[in-house]
Parts: structure tokens; C-alpha cells; sequence
């Protein structure tokens, strides 16, 4: 199975789901390559295609504000730990946090940045927090690029 | 002729969350939407007469300086009390919710996937009572 699609089917997410499949079976890789690749990305836009109903521009819309906040976010954070203020680690991650599951990263992550979020309410220093922090800069950074190419090639195919 | 739409004022610092919101109300209900990424803007635009408000209980985390959620929550209150003011926040803390409604909040909404479900049914149950309300003031005005 390549796919799925929910009924009622929505005529819209049917069409970009054929699209995708159409798209990746005529690049030039092996198909089992080009699996792997996806079974590496970080995000799932299973659940923005069904809010925006697949709507390009909505779809858009949604990614770029996801792109112009979080690498400002990201840079807060990890100056936050850096200069132990932890109002300001707080409130970055706390401002993260929603868009995790909008953009249909692994829960863990999410999870992650909640931990953190208590340390930081705590105001006390853990071992742990430093590697949450750069897991999660690692994750919204890789979130980021792939975001940026789906932005494109929703640009470019409507 | 058409009843006015519904105006609805969503505001939050988090650009992701308030477009989300903004194309759920779009798409799955007829109202009139304003989006504000900071209390402060609400504020200055109060003069376009929303009837509810939907507000971010966290608004001064990045920007320390910035009017947060309950400050903003009691200007609206204080310029008109009308407006049915329902609170948003990321936390699950009874502190919060009791301190919105001490403030007059209509409700507090956890964001959560069902978040817009919970707010849409708030808003009919806000217009509905208003209804009932204007109804019996009718009728008594009568009597």
C-alpha cells in the first residue's frame, strides 16, 4: 500500500495524494530508494492536507508562517540556555509546541519540549536539558528544510 | 435582506496556531474574521465592534514588554462588556481558567486538536443565550 485516504473523500486531498504517487514513480531513482528517503522525513502533512482541505494557497499560507516563526524560535531557545533565562526558554517552547502536531511530527518531541517547558518553569538546571534542546533545534531545522521544499513544490505545481 | 455576519476577533502571538484557526473559522463556519498577533492591536481595533473575542492567555512570553492575555482581557471588558471574551492557552491549569473567569472570561479553551469544535459550540451557545435574553426582555418590556 502506497496510501490512504478517509471517507468522505475529499476530491481535493485525492487529487494531490494521486499527484504525489504519480510524481514519485516517474523521477529516475529506483522507487525502494525514493521510500527510503520518505520514510526519513520529520513532518506528515496528513493532518494540514485535511484542515486545508488540500487548498494550495491555505496550504501555503500555513507553512510560511511555520517557516517565518520558528527559526527565531529555535535561536531563542538555545541563547535562552546559554544565558540561564529560563522565562525566555520557556516561552520559546512554549510557543513551538502546538505546531508539532500540525505538522505531523513525532510526538516525542512534542513530549521533549514539554520537558523541557517544566525544567524551565522549575528554573533549575539539568543534565538533560542541553540534549533535549539540541534534539529539538535538530528536528525543527530538518522540519524547516523539508517545509521549505514542500512550499516549493506546491508553488510550482499549482 | 441577510443578518450581519458575526464578527470574530482571534488573537495570538503564535502566527502558526492563529492561521490554523483562522482557516478553520473560514472554512467551517460563516463568520467575519480578524486576526491579531498581539493584545495591543486588538485593542487599537476595538472600534470595529467584534462580538466575540478569542484570546491567547500567553501573549507577553517572547516579548516581555507585550499586554498580556488577562490585561488585554479586562481593556476589552472595561470598553465594552458585551463582548464575549473566550480565553486560549496551550496549559491545562485550573489556576488559569479560574483566574479568566475571574476576570470575566466566557470560557477557557485548551488548544487542542478539538479546540475549534469547543469554540464553535461556545460561540452558539453565547449567541443563543443573547437570543433568550432579548426575547424575555421583549416580553417583559410587554407585560
Amino acid at each position: 500500500m502506497n496510501d490512504y485516504i478517509a471517507k468522505p473523500v475529499d476530491e481535493r486531498i485525492l487529487y494531490s495524494k494521486i499527484i504525489s504517487l504519480v510524481k514519485r514513480n516517474t523521477g529516475q531513482e529506483p522507487i525502494e530508494k525514493d521510500e527510503e528517503v520518505i520514510k526519513d522525513k520529520c513532518i506528515d502533512l496528513d493532518y494540514l492536507n485535511h484542515r486545508t482541505k488540500s487548498h494550495p494557497k491555505l496550504m501555503m499560507e500555513m507553512i510560511g508562517a511555520y517557516l517565518e516563526q520558528t527559526p527565531p524560535l529555535i535561536l531563542a531557545m538555545k541563547q535562552s540556555l546559554i544565558d540561564k533565562d529560563w522565562d525566555l526558554l520557556y516561552a520559546s517552547v512554549h510557543k513551538m509546541i502546538p505546531s508539532f502536531s500540525i505538522m505531523g511530527i513525532n510526538i516525542d518531541f512534542e513530549n521533549m519540549a514539554k520537558k523541557v517547558q517544566e525544567y524551565a518553569v522549575n528554573q533549575k538546571q539539568s543534565e538533560g536539558i542541553p540534549r533535549m534542546i539540541a534534539q529539538l533545534d535538530q528536528i525543527c531545522t530538518q522540519a524547516c528544510a523539508e517545509l521549505e521544499e514542500e512550499f516549493n513544490r506546491i508553488k510550482n505545481t499549482n | 435582506m441577510s443578518e450581519e455576519k458575526i464578527k470574530i476577533f482571534l488573537v495570538d502571538d503564535d502566527a502558526v496556531y492563529l492561521k490554523l484557526l483562522e482557516i478553520e473559522f473560514l472554512q467551517n463556519a460563516d463568520f467575519e474574521i480578524e486576526t491579531y498577533a498581539t493584545g495591543e492591536l486588538c485593542i487599537e481595533n476595538l472600534k470595529n465592534h467584534p462580538d466575540v473575542v478569542i484570546l491567547d492567555y500567553y501573549l507577553d512570553g517572547i516579548d516581555k514588554a507585550a499586554m498580556n492575555g488577562i490585561e488585554t482581557l479586562d481593556q476589552i471588558k472595561a470598553s465594552n462588556p458585551e463582548i464575549a471574551v473566550i480565553m486560549l492557552s496551550s496549559q491545562d491549569s485550573i489556576d488559569i481558567a479560574v483566574n479568566c473567569m475571574h476576570h470575566k472570561a466566557y470560557d477557557y479553551v485548551m488548544k487542542s486538536e478539538t479546540a475549534f469544535l469547543r469554540l464553535q459550540k461556545n460561540i452558539t451557545n453565547i449567541f443563543s443565550y443573547q437570543k433568550i435574553e432579548k426575547q424575555l426582555n421583549w416580553y417583559m418590556g410587554h407585560m
